[in-house]
């Protein structure tokens, strides 16, 4: 065997092949979402989205699991928050102790 | 160039905003107003981990922790959520890390070390704002 094909296989061996990093931030958003107070479950959802459009452009697709699973987390944690607030939000609240104060003609 | 430093962008601009929304922002008579206007804001969203399960989250109270902290209330800051004393310099961090971040990449400069350090500055808040939320579960830090 040639040294030189040894060599290239020992760097292609050691190459390291790194998730995309927008895949990761979404992913880690959209579950930090879930259980705190601030909507970065909305950061999550873009950043998953973008990082899904570039994992499709790439061959290999590294992060594709990562983003589809930072969509579907960031998606529930707005989903769950929008519909706290929506139904035992203090503005909800307010509106059914006194719906005149709402409404007032 | 911005898509090529997106993270960086994202991480500047969301440090910027929280630290001018809070400034902008006040605490009086127990509800966050406009400091121009005048206008009520902290009516239209309350936290959903709290509001289900009667328990505060880890973020719990750092909206107020934030607006009396860039006030200059530190003693009331840490009563809301003492993470805020952790949160804030990491903020500021963040403004300095993202700048050089953006440049470093624009001028082909590697910037592993930088995002290795920034990844365990993240860690460590982390770590620090659970603990925090721990102490408070605990009582031996105030719930408000």
């Amino acid at each position: 065997m040639d040294e030189n094909n040894i060599v290239e296989e020992v760097v292609e061996a050691n190459v390291i092949k790194k998730t995309n990093s927008k895949a990761i931030i979404g992913f880690v958003c959209g579950l930090v979402g879930m259980f705190c107070c601030f909507p970065v479950g909305i950061i999550g959802l873009v950043f998953s989205i973008i990082a899904l459009k570039e994992s499709q452009g790439d061959e290999e697709g590294k992060g594709k699991g990562f983003a589809i699973a930072g969509i579907i987390i960031a998606s529930i944690s707005i989903v769950w928050q929008i519909a706290v607030i929506a139904i035992f939000g203090p503005a909800t609240i307010d509106f059914i102790k006194n719906p005149n104060a709402f409404m007032p003609y | 160039m911005i898509k090529k430093n997106l993270e960086a962008y994202v991480f500047l601009i969301g440090s910027i905003a929280i630290i001018f929304l809070s400034i902008i922002l006040k605490y009086q008579d127990g509800a966050v107003y406009t400091s121009i206007f005048n206008i009520r804001v902290s009516s239209l969203y309350s936290c959903p981990i709290y509001t289900v399960f009667k328990m505060p989250c880890p973020t719990c109270g750092l909206t107020r922790a934030f607006i009396l902290f860039t006030h200059f209330k530190f003693i009331e800051a840490f009563r809301y959520n003492a993470g805020v004393f952790v949160i804030f310099p990491y903020l500021l961090a963040q403004i300095l890390f993202q700048i050089i971040e953006i440049h470093r990449t624009n001028n082909n400069i590697n910037n592993n070390k930088l995002r290795k350090l920034n990844l365990y500055l993240l860690i460590l808040v982390g770590v620090l704002l659970i603990s925090v939320w721990i102490l408070k579960l605990l009582h031996v830090l105030p719930i408000i």
